[in-house]
């Protein structure tokens, strides 16, 4: 089940009741209930590993928080100055700590790593002994699974058993509520926040079903207390939560998965299209990987608010963005937070790095010493984003082309100034400013190429195709309307386009369009939503696909 | 939450649910290709515990079973469920849905073989399911359909919107009207055509029947969810204590013999009476002629369910007991809805029949509920008699019947009244002035097309153009968007029903070069022409096609029951076969050694028809001969080692004796026919120019026939 199966709304509307009638203490459990059978209806084989990695970081968490307990009873009682052997205590505290934190991590995120080279590893000799055992093992803890008859009714969904063998294909927000855990436990490390004493409540946390599938990764220590204590009902903010839902299926059944229409076809026969179309095509993925994932957010960030629980935001309008560095603020906002604040700024405080930093400042000088700090955590940042998205040659180069994007405006910012200086361009212009949001725009579109085809080489192919058989003329005979979408589909995604562009610039300009809305005379507030509701029903690309015009009359 | 937030919401939710269920209703598609919605809506609204016989299947029965013919004929109260591509499955639950209905008179199931050879494709299923009423059946028939399939499917079946909003593209008018013809069950489920089989090919092309099964043949693998709901309606008729009947109509394609075999097989497993039009001695009862009784080789036209629906009554009345229902006045419904069925098929039939443009427009402007609209196109006047105008100026079209040289021209006629008239003539400037002559009200000098346009009582837009041929040389008939008229030169004419509102017929009569069109029922011209002795060359074309046509069917007939008569199988009884045929000719080309394979009584033959070289030939020497009407007209024979060619204009011999590399053919009109060691044999018709039949005497003198 996801949130575009029929299914879904007749549960969540059951869900939203429950939650409301059970008192506002249990509600938790309520989501947990929920959480539960989402993620099971979604995968049976996932959830024994779900459950694991939640239980090793409520152990972790407890045994950190509990050493730390025990050092602070020590402190209280010696109430006097610093003793070498206090000191020596906390030193091995935290090296204890440190060391539970490094397992407890490592097991985590060893399902994560696991499943996105387990196809590589399998290539490899020595290794594929070792792939097929573990496939072995996890479907023999799934197969008992389905044995449980509560557990076994959601089995023969769309469960990723191919032959027998396990398949780490869908990750099913594997990647997501993993950083979540990791996080959390670095946290604890950290001292930022204190450990879970509930199993239970550790385990929403994880498997909160608004955003098991895509995200946000939501930090713990801003969702907890709001998932412990249970949202009130309150109508506007119920109101507010349907309407962002629906927001977020017209971005993603109307928009994005139109225009997907257009990119798989053109993406998919490469070598049948031409610069124009390559062109167009390429553009249109890019909207439309903006209008799936941010829609996605939408639907998600929509339904907990239904349940007053405030999640994060993922995106803030990206294509707005005046450079690569303000794109990824604005663009899956939480995995940038997540890379930042438990790989980058770590690396950047190491000593390690710091004494490094010193070396290099000794014998090349001064501006040496300073980008050296801005590019070793930033290329190691961007080289594990890039293999966060994908394990192909291709993610690896998508990760170096945005490190190198970033470092290189940063490390090259005094020359770049001094350019504009030059040039007399006067940047805080709408002109440049504009340029500026399209040429980040055509900088997003090219990592987009690199990744949408699967592999370099194709990549190179298309390159060469845009730029050198360009071919204007199909912007005007038609052609447009023959590849994926035919006419009315295509005028449509252009006027949807339209709709996302009208509200993105309304947004940035600050204007709160659901509070606008909601100021608005009950009839055409109702038509609003209709209006909302009817275009997703009628214009959505869902269903069977069913092509009416099939049914002509043939043979019999 | 208090009180005013929870009316708030109800009420949303209520015009959200009104709108939804509108929105459902338009988008769900009118399969009106093929008056799908019509028949299957239109069942609903029979009155319960009528019917007693019952037509289930593909298509190929919605239009080979009229079941108001048979209440005409023998009183039979009777219902055609027949879809397009009608899975097995939804047949028998159809079946089910019409026992719910009619517990009390159904007796006879007659169901459509075609289907349990294949799965049909998703949107057949759809189409005969999703006018089913909402019931635990229905359910039943989703789910057992979209086993595995979830929620998800199942519910698309139920909600049309989620199966079809991309339908959006191409809402029209017409969805948003009510989705079916209000009368819908006039026709009981009949699917009517017209067209001809015969206008699709050349006569030597159009295939021809196989008149006989070969029961050692083998046979093809079934479907299997065919079978099994076949057994389901089996096991159900068996049951309820109906009478079922499986039948195959005459086809001219898609059907062979291992099909037959199979389904015959399965029927007899299964206890099941299959009739099979397409072999003997069904196929001679009927009297069924491919070309003129099928719209395209697989679907009957009028003139073929006419002929079928009248054996299958007949078989009714006197095997399954159907009763007489004329003079129960609780089938007196019946009775009224005839009429209207007159008026939407036989009398559409009968204007098909028409061959005069004026008796055309007389018969058609009385046609309760029509409309007709004419149109000229290029030129029209020119062969029209005095007596044609005559009659157009009593029908009232007044510059119809003053209609000159290439002038255009426009009418209306609703319902027997004649509400528009119009005509132009051209300038006299662009052509040489003649003297004007006298005329009461004379046409109107134009140099463009004249055209109407008006929106017809239910709202339906229609325009006409018309140009002569110095005015723009054309001529249109728009109704709803849709072109009817045809490009062809002269009168056009396209008769709209309002009731159904539907255009039901059109025609064109070239009254530049002929004052009456071809007659559409070329069968009883031709009867007619040779009852009175006609030659066959100086019929015309059209008849003359489908001379030759019928004499190829003859032909094959002929060859299929010399192959079912194991006498024939000899080369001696072979060719004396064909000695009584006349205008036939007899082709012999020898591949190999073949001097030895003729006994004394074969060589005897051969002597009388004047073939006298066999007789004397050499050991493996090459040897070809053709023989017309019973003589010889040409013999050749070579030596070993000297291969013969001869060319005789539309044929071609070859012939290698032993040691030549075994060359040896026939080639007539281009074809070559080829086949191993020994003497092939190929019979060839003189009048239609086709082969008719080959055989080879082969190694050891043993004989076949061969296909063609």
């Amino acid at each position: 089940m996801n949130f575009t199966d029929y299914l879904f709304f007749p549960v969540f509307a059951a869900v939203i009741i429950v939650y409301f009638v059970v008192p506002q203490k249990k509600r938790w459990i309520v989501l947990l209930a929920a959480s539960i059978v989402f993620f099971l209806t979604w995968s049976l084989e996932m959830f024994p590993f779900a459950l694991f990695a939640a239980f090793v970081a409520w152990i972790a968490a407890r045994k950190i928080e509990k050493r730390y307990e025990a050092l602070n009873a020590y402190t209280k009682k010696q109430k006097k100055a610093v003793t070498k052997k206090q000191t020596d205590l906390t030193q091995e505290t935290k090296k204890k700590c440190r060391h539970i934190l490094w397992i407890a991590a490592a097991v985590i995120l060893f399902m994560l790593i696991y499943s996105k080279i387990q196809y590589v590893m399998a290539d490899i000799p020595v290794l594929s002994g070792i792939v097929a055992l573990l496939s072995d093992l996890y479907c023999t803890v799934s197969r008992f699974f389905e044995k449980i008859p509560i557990l076994s009714y959601f089995a023969s969904d769309t469960a990723a058993q191919e032959g027998g063998q396990f398949s780490f294909l869908v990750p099913l927000g594997i990647s997501y509520y993993t950083l979540s855990l990791v996080g959390y436990l670095a946290d604890v490390y950290w001292r930022k926040e204190r450990a879970e004493r509930n199993f239970g409540k550790l385990l929403l946390y994880a498997l909160y079903f608004p955003k098991i599938l895509e995200g946000p990764i939501a930090k713990h220590r801003n969702i907890a207390q709001q998932l412990n204590e249970g949202g009130n009902f309150d109508y506007t903010r119920l109101c507010h939560g349907l309407q962002r839902m629906l927001w977020g299926y017209f971005k993603k059944l109307v928009i994005a998965d139109r225009i997907s229409l257009l990119v798989t076809e053109v993406y998919g026969n490469y070598t049948e299209y031409f610069g124009t179309v390559l062109f167009v095509a390429t553009v249109a993925g890019a909207v439309q990987l903006y209008c799936d994932f941010s829609g996605c957010m939408d639907i998600a960030l929509g339904i907990s608010e239904v349940f007053g629980i405030e999640l994060e935001e993922n995106f803030r309008r990206p294509f707005f963005s005046e450079s690569a560095a303000e794109f990824w603020r604005r663009w899956h906002i939480t995995m940038g937070v997540w890379f930042k604040d438990y790989i980058y700024m770590p690396l950047a405080v190491s000593p390690k790095l710091i004494r490094a930093a010193g070396t290099v400042k000794k014998r090349a000088g001064k501006r040496a010493g300073k980008n050296f700090m801005t590019i070793v955590p930033l290329a190691v940042v961007w080289f594990l984003t890039g293999l966060w998205h994908g394990t192909g040659m291709n993610y690896i180069v998508w990760g170096i082309y945005w490190g190198a994007l970033i470092i290189l405006s940063s490390v090259l910012e005094p020359e770049l100034k001094k350019l504009t200086k030059l040039l007399h361009i006067n940047t805080e212009s709408s002109g440049y400013r504009r340029f500026r949001c399209i040429r980040t725009f055509l900088l997003f579109c090219v990592s987009r190429v690199i990744t949408i085809p699967g592999n370099l080489h194709a990549t190179a192919e298309i390159f060469r195709r845009i730029l050198f058989h360009f071919s204007p003329w199909e912007f005007f005979d038609g052609t447009l309307y023959t590849i994926g979408l035919d006419r009315p589909d295509f005028l449509l995604a252009l006027l949807t386009l339209f709709i996302l562009y009208l509200v993105g610039k309304k947004q940035e300009q600050g204007i709160a369009i659901r509070q606008k809305v909601d100021s608005l005379f009950l009839v055409w507030r109702w038509l609003i939503y209709l209006a909302a509701i009817f275009a997703v029903l009628i214009f959505g690309i869902y269903g069977a696909g069913y092509d009416a015009s099939a049914f002509v009359y043939m043979n019999y | 939450m208090n009180c005013k937030i929870l009316i708030r919401m109800t009420s949303f939710i209520f015009l959200f649910t009104l709108l939804f269920i509108a929105a459902n209703s338009f988008m769900l598609p009118n399969w009106n290709d093929w008056d799908n919605s019509d028949r299957l809506n239109g069942f609903y609204k029979e009155p319960e515990n009528k019917i007693e016989v019952l037509m289930i299947g593909s298509s190929v029965i919605a239009n080979s079973m009229i079941p108001m013919e048979l209440y005409e004929k023998y009183g039979i109260c009777s219902y055609n469920l027949g879809t397009a591509q009608q899975p097995v499955m939804v047949s028998y639950y159809w079946l089910l849905e019409a026992y719910k209905r009619h517990p009390k008179t159904l007796k006879t199931v007659i169901m459509d073989a075609s289907i349990i050879r294949y799965e049909p494709p998703l949107e057949y299923y759809r189409g005969a399911v999703d006018s089913m009423k909402f019931s635990q059946l229905k359910y039943q028939a989703v789910t057992d359909y979209t086993v595995n399939g979830g929620f998800q499917k199942t519910m698309s079946y139920f909600v049309p919107l989620f199966s079809y909003h991309s339908r959006w593209k191409s809402l029209g008018k017409e969805d948003f009207y009510e989705k079916y013809d209000k009368t819908a069950n006039i026709k009981k489920g009949y699917q009517f055509e017209v067209d001809r089989y015969y206008d699709e090919d050349d006569y030597d092309r159009l295939p021809v029947p196989l008149y006989y099964a070969d029961r050692d043949a083998e046979t093809e693998e079934l479907n299997s969810e065919g079978l099994e709901y076949l057994k389901k309606i089996a096991d159900f008729c068996q049951e309820k204590g109906l009478k079922f009947i499986l039948i195959k109509t005459p086809v001219l394609i898609q059907w062979n013999v291992s099909e037959h075999n199979a389904v015959q097989s399965v029927a007899d497993t299964y206890g099941i009476d299959f009739l099979d039009f397409n072999f003997a001695p069904l196929c001679d009862e009927i009297e069924y002629n491919g070309a003129m009784d099928s719209a395209d080789g697989l679907h009957m036209n009028y003139y073929g369910a006419q002929k079928i629906t009248e054996w299958i009554g007949n078989y009714l009345v006197t095997e399954c007991g159907v009763s007489d229902v004329r003079k129960n006045e609780d089938y007196h419904y019946l009775d009224s809805q005839l009429e209207q069925f007159h008026t939407d098929v036989t009398d559409i039939m009968r204007l098909q029949e028409i061959t005069d443009p004026a008796e055309y427009l007389a018969e058609a402007s009385v046609l309760p509920d029509c409309t007709v609209f004419v149109t000229v196109n290029d030129e029209a006047a020119n062969s029209m008699t005095e007596e044609q105008r005559e009659k157009f100026a009593a029908l009232g079209l007044p510059l119809l019947s003053k209609l000159e040289f290439r002038d255009s021209y426009l009418a209306v006629v609703d319902r027997g009244e004649v509400i528009y008239e119009m005509s132009g003539h051209e300038k006299a400037s662009v052509h040489e002035s003649e003297e004007e002559p006298e005329q009461t009200e004379p046409a109107k000098e134009l140099t463009e097309s004249i055209a109407w346009q008006n929106t017809l009582d239910n709202g339906i837009f229609c325009s006409l153009e018309s140009a002569g041929y110095y005015q723009g040389n054309t001529a249109s008939c728009r109704i709803d968007g849709i072109e009817y008229a045809q490009e062809e030169r002269g009168l056009q004419c396209v008769v709209y029903n309002n009731r159904t509102n539907r255009v039901v017929h059109t025609a064109y009569f070239d009254t530049h070069l002929f004052s009456e069109r071809e007659p559409w029922d070329l069968r009883s011209a031709l009867r007619d022409a040779i009852d009175s002795d006609q030659n066959y060359m100086e019929l015309p074309d059209d008849q003359l096609k489908l001379y030759l046509y019928n004499r190829r069917c003859d032909n094959a007939r002929f060859a299929a029951q010399l192959r079912q008569d194991a006498d024939h199988e000899e080369f001696l009884s072979f060719l004396q076969a064909y000695q009584e045929k006349e205008d036939t000719a007899v082709f012999l080309a020898v591949k190999g050694d073949a001097s030895g394979l003729l006994d004394e009584e074969a060589k005897e033959m051969l002597r009388q028809y004047g073939l006298l070289e066999y007789a004397e030939m050499e050991d493996g020497a090459s040897y070809v001969a053709v023989i017309e009407n019973g003589k010889a007209v040409l013999e050749r024979s070579g030596g070993e080692q000297r291969p013969i060619f001869h060319n005789g204009g539309y044929y071609m011999l070859q012939s290698g004796g032993k040691g030549t590399e075994d060359c040896g053919y026939i080639s007539i009109n281009g074809i070559k026919y080829t086949a191993s060691e020994g003497i092939q044999i190929v019979i060839y018709d003189m009048v239609s120019k086709t082969v008719q039949n080959r055989a080879l005497l082969g190694q050891d003198a043993v004989f076949e026939m061969l296909e063609l």
